[in-house]
């Protein structure tokens, strides 16, 4: 490597190809360009001619300049050209401490480049000491190679912690006194250390400065950008007034955003920093929807807020007796509809709603309660609960109970009839102090009768407060001034009535958008009564439901996060099994700021035995690709000048146009220039480049359903459960229109199985008590609709052997009620017409959830779980071929009968309930067959 | 056809495989130029030795009494002979330049050399065929009876100049050469004084590519010739055009006088010029000669 200043000559042998050139120069003087040959009868008369006429003619000097520039370009573009070259590697081993905490987030990027560029660089082992995620237990630092520790940074994300300088020496103290005892004498003195550090000083930046120099000199890189925090957030009125953290190198100004549950913005402010804080004001409609403030332009777990109000829904409960055999003509219906899409509504009785922790309850259409209901009520009501009342033929039963805002009269008020065509029933535009203020009122939304108060002593209500009419509020009258919609403040609570029926009944309100908006502005009220976050009166543990990755960007837990005991939330700092986030359980909620309210971020100062080197090395850059490049464009330029010259342009042209006509089948001119031309192009292309490590998981073809395995370590038995598996999804390939992809082993702690329809499991001989992650992992696929197909293998073991092995597999995993698979049953019919589930052992048995259990759960019918005896995939691996079918088209062989099995099942994961419509398919065909018969 | 490299003996058999098989096309041209000629068929219109009646005369003195009439003779006091219509059907002897060099054109949408040479030599041997004439190769014994035919002999027997493929003999005949006339005088003089000797006309139709005349080339462009031989490079084309012209004009010009000198016609024609004058020419100049030829004989 030769260098000129920033210019580096990577192999400066090739420069000697210069010294040819003036050889080159000269041979192209002499030769003239070649000539056109021209077919011409008359030649021998010429020859008379010639000898006159014949010049030595030369190549003009231009093109003599333009072949000798494009040759030199050429040969230096071998000669691997470089701006700013890497120095002369330093043969000493390198240690890499990376601060890798969110601190380092908005940088991240540009640091994990460069200490994988310098790691790459570098001629020795390389260590890297990564000071947030460092557990400080770690004994031995791992020597690496260049380019192992390369793809390690490169691969290492931003943690959502702040950098623990303190571990990271223990770390490598740890490492120093092991270093003897490594065959590779570890990490000793004479060191080349860089440390990427975020520019901040931590607690025992110090003190971890001073052991580095200790081991070798030190650099100290320090990023350019710098990461915003928010460490209190107060809630205001109008919205939120913030406390805005700066590291060193933060931009000056920073843009505030607000986000929702799913990470979308839905405000954002540009808001100049300033050391006391910013105010970020939202209106109070949007302030509902908020589950965090972030720093919006430099991306950083400690640049996001959650806000107490996160995901929270109303909890509402829905008073019903019974199921409805009329859904359409029911109140309950409508008011289910209308509260789905903004509450959590439980549908049940009042004695078992009233004893779950709820923030609204509905009360359609009721008169006369009984009175422990009553007093479940009104001691529900004022607790603070929220009650929502709504109007109909049964109130009118019991005018004057208590639970109203006013009394009522005996008889509803028709307001509007069949016959009349005025503005009666018609919706008053609602009133500005009222909740539903700013709602549109639908034209075609009328209302025919309402129930209207008692009148007290004047006998209107609205006109003049009279005793009771105090703290009554009327939210939405209609047109001539008759109440819809009144609430009253009771204890702690709120009753509200609509006057009307909830259902079509007695109003068309049902049926537009309105009622649906309405019932909202009403849930909105039942926010308060809701419990703050971080107060913690159970002992139940609190499980993470969301966590921060180091961007600060929305993430579920892994499975590593561990849940928080309840008497360990006092001064909880976050860590890596411990992420910020939202922890739940036992009612409770604890958020987990990334950012404490105390947290600071000093510059590092002037650390002892440091250089600082504020600005990395310039990136080397190759200039060869541009040498060839600009060199290509010079040899198509002369090849053109050369035809042009010997007068064959137009020939090829020609050539040219008549192959592209498809009239000459003739193959394209290739000159040696061409040749040349595209050995140039591929030589050029750039060599180096980082492989983007990706974690995704093996690739199947996009559309494809590739059956898993969990793999239980026992090789043998995951060779047969491959093998199986492989043959089913050769049958399914084969007989059904399920294109399958590879078959693919899992290990559900670390894979995502999302990705996959259906799980198999095949227990081995013996089975050990399922690791909890696994579990969770198992469960949580389960619950989020997978089909977990366990095989016991119960049937070729003692019943006792059966049971245990089952149990300790499903060991932690919340399995819905079983039982075998009933008549009729989706698995019997879902692709083959099946009786029994034959396996390798013909009297196998398949359990599947219980009906009741299946109908109830949210997996649309479909069993999360099927558990097996029959040793299927032993059946599977011996896959036949479809048969010749008797006369009957029964198979004969057991394995087919497996494998018939085996498809069932994969399509009943497949396509769920879908099949189960067929269940009055026999109705419909004996209708449609007796219809035309009895026509006359 | 743009040839980059003379002519190979496996290319010139398919260039002149290519020429008979164009031979219906070009024959249809051939019929509309002998059409446009129209000279209808022709008697001698003198008295000869025919078998078509021309005359009564009154017999001389000295001459065999048994050609005279007597049915004629009887109905008068003098005695009559019956003349017939002489019909010396003459000989039209055909040889088409059918070599290399006739292969070519500069530009595509002119005929080659050789096609426009057998279409007028198509026309007017059928042109002369309708008159009554024989007519027949040069070179070889092919007659004209089936015009395709007779033009796959004239392709064949045109691909040289060999006298010694010669099977009628050229007395009284008239001999009709259709050639670029690009060999030099010498190799022309040699071939035709044997036969001009005996031959009662000789018309040469000089066909040429327009491109042959007028040089248009130019740069470094290296000649070559079809029928092979030592390539020619010419540094400049454009400075060379005179003299190459000069040198054209003086050939065309010694061939003429070559011509003239063994009692014959020299004809140009340019191939992107209509092929009808010239063939009118050469009837005109054929008629003259085949009349004269029965007037000396």
């Amino acid at each position: 490597m030769w260098t000129f200043g920033p210019l580096g000559i990577a192999t400066p042998l090739a420069l000697l190809g210069l010294l040819a050139l003036p050889v080159i120069w000269l041979i192209i003087r002499a030769l003239p360009p070649a000539p056109s040959t021209q077919m011409f009868p008359p030649a021998a008369l010429l020859a008379r001619v010639a000898q006159t006429e014949e010049t030595p003619a030369k190549a003009p000097i231009w093109l003599v300049w333009f072949r000798m520039i494009l040759l030199a370009l050429l040969v230096t573009g071998f000669s691997g050209p470089v701006l700013n070259p890497v120095t002369q590697p330093d043969p000493r081993p390198l240690l890499i401490v990376l601060d890798d905490g969110w601190t380092s987030a908005p940088a991240w990027a540009e640091i994990s480049k460069e200490a994988a560029r310098s790691a790459e660089a570098a001629r020795g082992p390389v260590r890297i000491v990564m000071t947030a995620s460092t557990q400080g237990k770690e004994t031995t630092l791992e020597a690496l190679s260049p380019k192992a520790a390369a793809a390690r940074i490169l691969a290492a994300q931003p943690q959502p912690l702040l950098p623990d300088p303190n571990k990271a020496r223990d770390q490598i103290n740890a490492a120093v006194r092991t270093a003897p005892n490594t065959p590779d004498r570890g990490l000793t003195s004479g060191q080349r250390i860089v440390w990427f550090s975020d520019g901040i000083s931590h607690a025992g930046s110090q003190e971890l400065a001073k052991a580095l120099s200790t081991l070798g000199p030190v650099k100290l890189r320090t990023p350019s950008v710098g990461a915003v925090a928010i460490s209190r957030v107060m809630t205001m009125a109008d919205g939120y007034r913030l406390t805005l953290v700066a590291a060193p190198a933060a931009a000056a100004s920073s843009r505030l955003e607000a986000i929702n549950s799913k990470g979308q913005v839905l405000r954002q402010s540009s808001q100049a920093r300033s050391p006391v804080g910013a105010d970020f004001a939202l209106e109070s409609v949007v302030m509902g929807d908020v589950a965090a403030l972030r720093v919006g332009d430099v991306r950083a777990a400690g640049g996001v807020f959650l806000l107490d109000a996160f995901d929270r829904r109303v909890r509402a409960g829905l008073i019903t007796e019974r199921r409805d055999d009329q859904p359409l003509l029911s109140d309950a219906h409508y008011l289910e509809s209308a509260l789905k899409p903004y509450a959590d509504l439980t549908r049940s009785s009042l004695d078992r709603l009233v004893d779950s922790r709820l923030d609204v309850l509905i009360l359609p259409d009721a008169g006369d309660l009984s009175p422990p209901d009553q007093a479940r009520l009104t001691s529900f009501v004022e607790d603070g609960g929220l009650l929502i009342r709504t109007a109909g033929p049964k109130i009118l039963a019991s005018p004057d109970n208590p639970l109203l805002p006013s009394p009522l009269l005996g008889e509803a008020r028709t307001v509007r009839g069949a016959m009349s065509w005025d503005d009666g029933g018609k919706i008053a535009a609602f009133e500005p102090n009222s909740p539903f203020a700013g709602l549109i009122v639908a034209n075609d939304a009328r209302v025919n009768q309402v129930v209207v108060a008692a009148p007290t002593n004047r006998g209107d209500t609205g006109a003049q407060a009279s005793k009771t009419d105090i703290g009554l509020e009327i939210w939405a009258r209609l047109v001539d001034g008759t109440p819809l919609v009144s609430a009253r403040r009771f204890g702690k609570g709120m009753i509200v009535l609509f006057h009307t029926t909830a259902g079509p009944a007695w109003s068309d309100v049902a049926f537009s958008g309105l009622q649906v908006e309405m019932f909202r502005r009403v849930l909105a009220r039942a926010a308060s009564s809701a419990i703050p976050a971080n107060i913690v009166t159970g002992t139940s543990p609190l499980k993470p439901v969301l966590v921060l990755d180091g961007y600060g960007n929305f993430r579920t837990p892994e499975p590593g996060m561990r849940a928080i005991r309840p008497e360990n939330v006092a001064g909880l700092r976050p860590s890596l099994t411990q992420p910020p986030g939202i922890y739940e359980g036992g009612g409770a909620r604890w958020i987990l700021q990334a950012a404490a309210p105390d947290v600071r971020l000093p510059p590092l100062a002037n650390l002892p035995g440091v250089t600082r080197a504020a600005r990395a090395d310039p990136q080397p850059r190759e200039l060869a690709p541009i040498f060839f490049g600009i060199g290509m464009i010079l040899v198509l330029i002369d090849l053109v000048l050369s035809l042009l010259l010997a007068g064959k342009l137009n020939l090829y042209l020609r050539d040219m146009f008549r192959r592209l006509s498809g009239l000459v089948p003739k193959p394209p001119p290739v000159t040696p220039l061409i040749l040349i031309a595209t050995l140039v192009m591929f030589t050029s292309l750039p060599q180096s480049g980082w492989a983007q490590t990706s974690q995704s998981n093996p690739a199947t073809g996009p559309g494809d359903v590739s059956l898993a395995y969990v793999k239980t370590g026992d090789a043998a038995l995951d060779g047969r459960t491959q093998r199986g598996l492989e043959g089913l999804s050769r049958a399914l390939r084969e007989r059904t229109s399920v294109a399958t992809g590879p078959v693919i082993g899992l290990d559900p702690a670390r894979d995502d199985l999302a990705l996959y329809p259906i799980v198999f499991w095949t227990l081995g001989e013996t089975v050990s008590d399922t690791r909890p992650e696994v579990a969770q992992a198992l469960d949580r696929y389960m619950k989020t609709g997978g089909v977990l197909f366990v095989d016991t293998r119960g049937a070729g073991r003692t019943p006792a052997a059966a049971r245990q092995v089952t149990r300790a597999a499903l060991r932690g995993i919340e399995a819905p009620p079983l039982a075998q698979v009933p008549e009729g049953h989706v698995l019997t019919k879902a692709f083959y017409i099946l009786q029994r589930f034959p396996g390798r052992y013909p009297d196998a048995k398949l359990w599947v959830e219980t009906e009741a259990s299946a109908a109830a759960s949210a997996n649309d019918g479909v069993s999360p779980l099927i558990l097996g005896d029959g040793d299927w995939v032993a059946a599977w691996s011996r896959a036949p071929r479809p048969p010749q079918p008797r006369f009957d088209g029964r198979p004969t062989s057991n394995d087919e009968w497996a494998v018939r099995v085996g498809i069932n099942i994969v399509l009943y994961a497949l396509t769920g309930n879908y099949k189960a419509d067929q269940v009055h398919m026999p109705a419909l065909l004996q209708r449609m067959g007796t219809r035309p018969g009895k026509k006359p | 056809m743009v040839a980059t490299q003379a002519l190979s003996p496996a290319d010139l058999a398919g260039a002149a495989q290519d020429l008979a098989d164009g031979l219906p096309a070009l024959l249809l041209e051939a019929r509309k130029t002998q059409a446009s000629l129209h000279p209808g068929a022709h008697g001698r219109r003198r008295a000869g030795m025919g078998e078509t009646f021309w005359q009564h005369r009154e017999w001389r003195e000295g001459e065999d009494l048994r050609h005279i009439d007597w049915r004629r003779s009887a109905r008068s006091d003098r005695l009559f002979v019956r003349d017939m219509e002489r019909e010396s059907p003459a000989n039209l002897q055909i040889w088409v330049d059918c070599g290399p060099d006739m292969h070519w054109r500069h530009g595509a949408n002119r005929p080659t050399k050789a096609e426009r040479a057998l279409i007028i030599a198509l026309a007017l041997a059928m042109a002369a065929k309708a008159g009554g004439e024989r007519v027949s190769c040069l070179l070889g014994d092919a007659r004209l009876g089936e015009a395709i035919g007779f033009g796959r002999a004239l392709i064949s027997s045109g691909q040289n100049f060999d006298l010694r493929a010669r099977s009628g003999s050229a007395r009284s005949a008239h001999i009709l050469i259709v050639s670029d006339g690009l060999a030099s005088i010498e190799t022309w003089l040699d071939r035709l004084k044997p036969l001009s000797d005996q031959a009662s006309g000789l018309t040469f139709i000089l066909i040429r590519d327009p491109a042959e005349e007028a040089f248009p080339f130019e740069g470094r462009v290296l000649f070559q010739r079809p029928s092979g031989g030592e390539p020619i490079l010419i540094g400049q084309a454009q400075a060379a055009r005179e003299a190459y012209q000069r040198l054209y004009h003086h050939h065309v010009d010694a061939l003429s006088a070559a011509l003239r000198q063994l009692r014959g016609q020299l004809l140009i024609h340019a191939t992107d010029q209509s092929a009808l004058p010239v063939t009118f020419q050469a009837l005109a100049c054929l008629d003259g000669r085949l009349r004269a030829g029965q007037q000396s004989g």
